[in-house]
């Protein structure tokens, strides 16, 4: 409450107190100009103070219109409403006050004008010049009658100047009479007044123009008395045959003290009124002034408090204002000072709870959504270090999320097609290959949401895998369809284990039934061509001999491939050392090279490739085979050419070994299954090769690539793992 | 004329300096008589006091004449400033001997048709039938006494200011305003300043 009314008389006081005293100013210089001339001292200092007060109070107008402009510029809240209600009211108070004004100085000016009409200062002019005759008729009155009687006791005053004297104030009913020699010096006096004992005396001229036989009557003021008394002093001349010399008589007649206060209340109105008269237009200019000055007091301090009171009504709308910039700003903590208690301050009040639940509300949040994000970066953890690949799609079929995984099984970077759909994924040159895939499960996500699973070959640069696909859909807020999640493992290993395992159980189950009874075969065919080569007939003999040996050629075809498929399925533990790969793929194909052979064998070592951990008689095994292989292939090519390349700089963790050759290149078809087991095109071939070859690959943790144009020969690309020792390098 | 009526005097003008001066230098024109001039200021000793005799010529516009005429009464203001001249070691001083302000109410009366002057100095009171005899008695100063000769030192340089002006914060109330922009009302002789040659004289 102290604050609240220090605040007020800040606001209000100051303001108030300078018009409440520029008011009373100029109230009293109203009144000094109408004749307060008590006050008239005091004009000069109010006049001063008028105008330094009249300067201060515009000076605090257009301090408070500037920061008025400045907070409208800055677009301070509230600041449109209090210029708005400043000019309303601006109008409502200046219109009526500028009427009044008008009408005012119009009275002024006319009230002025008629005070001082001609009539009456006419009348005036009259009056005292009519008191002025009067007195003048009275004072020639007296100075007759005193040159009368004193003609008449000449001879009295000559003889007894005393008794003369005497004789002559009581014949004249004057209030003294005195005669002078005329060197001033005093003969006779006689007094009304019997205290009097000396006359009154006439100045040094009044003696010399008596010398000059002149006579003087005039009104003079009566000094030394309490209040000015007008007499009429007459002196005459006087001389007389019984006197020697000159004398002045002197007397002295009262002047009716009636006659005397009308004659100066007639002085002094005629005086003022002539003042007055002169002072018209001053004053028309003064009271002009003064009400100029009322009308500047009245405007501009309704002004500055008409300003003042609206900027006080829209506080709370700053305040208010300020509040919600603080929280745009994300500033919940600010509490508004809500020391009104009317509807703004219940206004505030409430605003500041709102802000607080607001604030309450939003911790609550962040603090859920912490907690999901630390959910989501769990769940993203989990996903990416997955050895499944995953991929969620939106309802759009655009792609959303996919993790590492994903992009290592399908052989493309996915992250730079997130939310792309799946066509405009498979359009991308990069990601070409995904098209068989995409055209796959595409419908599935136009089927019902149940979660479906399906198996895929999908082929890649990197070879051909055999993906196990799960699809659900994920669900949303409206419990409807929110998106797609499709989960990828690449089983090619798991598959091909299973298919190694199977061969394997195969070729053992083979060599088991089949290896046994060859040797009984063939030593049964050989002991019958021997028993019977000398009973039978030539004809007979040359038909036994070839039986036989077809028996026994044919029995060792079979152990052959018995033992092919034996070592297909026992495969000795690799043992793994370090190998130089060029020094042994130079001797490998040096064993091809030769004066009589048919191909050309050619080597392009990389001589940068390091040492790598290698199982050589297997490799030497991997290498036999291709190297067959492609001499094979290239039986009917006019200048086959085979050519073995290693390169270890296409990156540091392997090492890329080619076998290529100019034959007529593998179909498309033939692509596919050529690495499975006892899948051949050759007459002779037991179909293992290549995939003895692909097996070795895998034991090395290896991966092999078959590229291959019909027509332009085929290319087998096997990249190997450089792992090395420390000891090794 | 007080020292408070003189703040206010200067403060009144500071503000209105503006308006003041453009009618002052718009109003100055030289072929017009200079109002109020002191021609001259004579000093003797006389009973070991210094007095001195001067004369002001009074030339004033019709303006004032006819304000007169409608008695309104006109203060004029003698100001005497008589100021000692020292130099201790080589530093110039000025002290203030004597100074003497007095007024002089000028009125004339219609209905006697005299023109009155009142010293409020003695309080004298002279009546006179026309306002070129009022304005020349204004205007003398006769054996005038400053100060005594015992107060002042033979060989001491002194100087003798005299100034009359009008008075303008005594006129009627709604006069000061117009007095204060109307360069008729700036009545002011200035300064005359005379040495006192004759120090030595006075022992």
């Amino acid at each position: 409450m102290k604050i609240f009314n220090w605040r007020f008389i800040k606001q209000y006081g100051w303001l108030g107190l300078l018009s409440s005293a520029l008011l009373i100013a100029l109230i009293m210089m109203s009144q000094i100009l109408q004749n307060a001339s008590e006050f008239a001292e005091a004009y000069s200092s109010l006049l001063f103070f008028t105008f330094a007060g009249a300067s201060v109070l515009l000076a605090m107008l257009i301090h408070t219109l500037w920061t008025l402009k400045k907070r409208y510029d800055q677009k301070t809240p509230g600041i449109h409403i209090t210029v708005k209600i400043t000019a309303i009211f601006t109008l409502l108070i200046g219109i009526p006050v500028a009427i009044i004004f008008y009408f005012a100085i119009t009275f002024i000016h006319q009230g002025i004008s008629q005070w001082f009409d001609v009539k009456t200062e006419t009348a005036l002019g009259n009056a005292a010049a009519l008191v002025r005759m009067t007195l003048d008729n009275k004072t020639i009155d007296s100075l007759n009658l005193t040159l009368s009687v004193a003609k008449d006791n000449r001879t009295l005053l000559a003889t007894s100047p005393f008794i003369g004297v005497g004789t002559l104030r009581a014949q004249l009913n004057a209030q003294e009479v005195a005669l002078y020699h005329s060197n001033q010096q005093l003969i006779a006096f006689n007094s009304l007044d019997e205290t009097d004992i000396l006359p009154i005396p006439p100045g040094d001229n009044l003696f010399q123009q008596i010398r000059q036989k002149k006579t003087y009557a005039a009104i003079e003021t009566l000094p030394g008395t309490l209040r000015d008394q007008e007499i009429i002093r007459v002196i005459i001349p006087f001389s007389d045959l019984e006197l020697a010399g000159n004398y002045a008589l002197q007397v002295i007649f009262n002047i009716p003290g009636s006659i005397t206060e009308l004659a100066e209340s007639v002085k002094v109105a005629s005086g003022q009124y002539k003042e007055l008269s002169y002072l018209k237009g001053p004053l028309t200019a003064s009271f002009t002034l003064i009400l100029s000055m009322v009308l500047l007091l009245t405007v501009v301090t309704a002004l500055l408090f008409t300003i003042q009171a609206v900027q006080n009504l829209t506080r709370p709308i700053r305040t208010l204002a300020r509040g919600t910039a603080l929280v745009a700003r994300g500033d919940y903590s600010v509490k508004m000072p809500a020391d009104r208690h009317d509807e703004f301050g219940n206004l505030i009040d409430s605003f500041n709870d709102m802000i607080q639940k607001i604030a309450q509300a939003r911790n609550d949040i962040k603090i859920g959504h912490q907690q999901t994000e630390v959910q989501k970066l769990y769940l993203q953890t989990i996903i990416q270090n997955l050895s499944s690949g995953v991929l969620t799609f939106d309802m759009n079929k655009r792609l959303r999320t996919c993790n590492d995984a994903a992009a290592v099984i399908l052989n493309t970077d996915l992250n730079r097609h997130l939310g792309k759909r799946l066509f405009e994924i498979s359009e991308r040159e990069d990601s070409g290959h995904l098209h068989p895939l995409f055209e796959m499960i595409e419908p599935m996500f136009d089927k019902d949401a149940k979660p479906w699973s399906l198996q895929h070959k999908f082929s890649c640069k990197q070879g051909q895998k055999i993906l196990l696909l799960h699809g659900s859909t994920l669900p949303s807020l409206d419990k409807k369809i929110g998106g797609y999640v499709i989960v990828i493992d690449d089983i090619t290993q798991l598959v091909q284990a299973q298919l190694n395992a199977a061969w394997s159980d195969v070729a053992r189950r083979l060599a088991h039934e089949i290896k046994n009874p060859l040797t009984p075969i063939q030593l049964s065919a050989e002991r019958l061509q021997y028993k019977l080569q000398d009973k039978l007939t030539n004809g007979d003999r040359d038909l036994l001999e070839r039986m036989t040996h077809t028996i026994t050629e044919q029995v060792s075809t079979m152990q052959t491939l018995v033992q092919a498929f034996s070592d297909y399925a026992n495969t000795p533990e690799i043992q793994l050392r370090k190998t130089d790969i060029n020094r042994l793929i130079g001797d490998i194909t040096l064993m091809y090279q030769g004066s009589n052979a048919k191909w050309t064998i050619e080597n392009q070592l990389d001589p940068e490739c390091p040492f790598i951990r290698a199982d050589a008689s297997r490799l030497r095994q991997l290498f036999h085979n291709l190297i067959k292989n492609a001499i094979e292939a290239t039986e009917n090519t006019p200048s086959p050419t085979i050519t073995v390349t290693t390169d270890c700089a296409i990156n540091a963790t392997d090492l890329e070994i080619r076998i290529c050759d100019n034959g007529p290149g593998i179909d498309e078809e033939a692509q596919n299954w050529i690495f499975e087991p006892y899948a051949t095109d050759k007459p002779k071939g037991t179909g293992l090769g290549l995939a003895i070859v692909r097996k070795i690959v895998e034991e090395h943790n290896g991966q092999i690539q078959l590229h291959s144009t019909p027509g332009e020969g085929t290319c087998f690309i096997i990249y190997l793992p450089i792992i090395l020792s420390d000891t090794d390098t | 004329m007080t020292r408070l009526g003189s703040l206010h005097a200067a403060l009144l003008a500071l503000l209105l300096g503006v308006a003041c001066s453009v009618q002052t230098v718009w109003a100055a024109d030289p072929n017009q008589p200079v109002p109020v001039r002191i021609m001259q200021v004579t000093d003797y000793q006389q009973e070991q006091q210094l007095l001195f005799d001067s004369q002001t010529q009074f030339h004033l516009p019709d303006s004032l004449v006819d304000a007169i005429h409608h008695e309104v009464a006109l203060t004029f203001q003698t100001e005497i400033v008589l100021t000692e001249h020292q130099q201790i070691i080589g530093v110039k001083y000025d002290r203030e001997r004597a100074h003497v302000r007095y007024h002089t109410l000028l009125q004339y009366s219609n209905f006697n048709n005299r023109y009155v002057l009142l010293n409020e100095r003695n309080n004298n009171v002279e009546s006179f039938s026309n306002l070129k005899k009022a304005l020349s008695t204004l205007g003398t100063l006769a054996a005038f006494p400053v100060i005594s000769l015992s107060e002042l030192h033979p060989g001491q340089k002194y100087t003798l200011k005299l100034r009359i002006r009008l008075n303008r914060w005594r006129l009627p109330a709604p006069l000061v305003l117009n007095s204060l922009v109307d360069n008729d009302w700036q009545l002011d002789s200035g300064w005359f300043e005379t040495t006192l040659y004759t120090p030595k004289s006075w022992l």
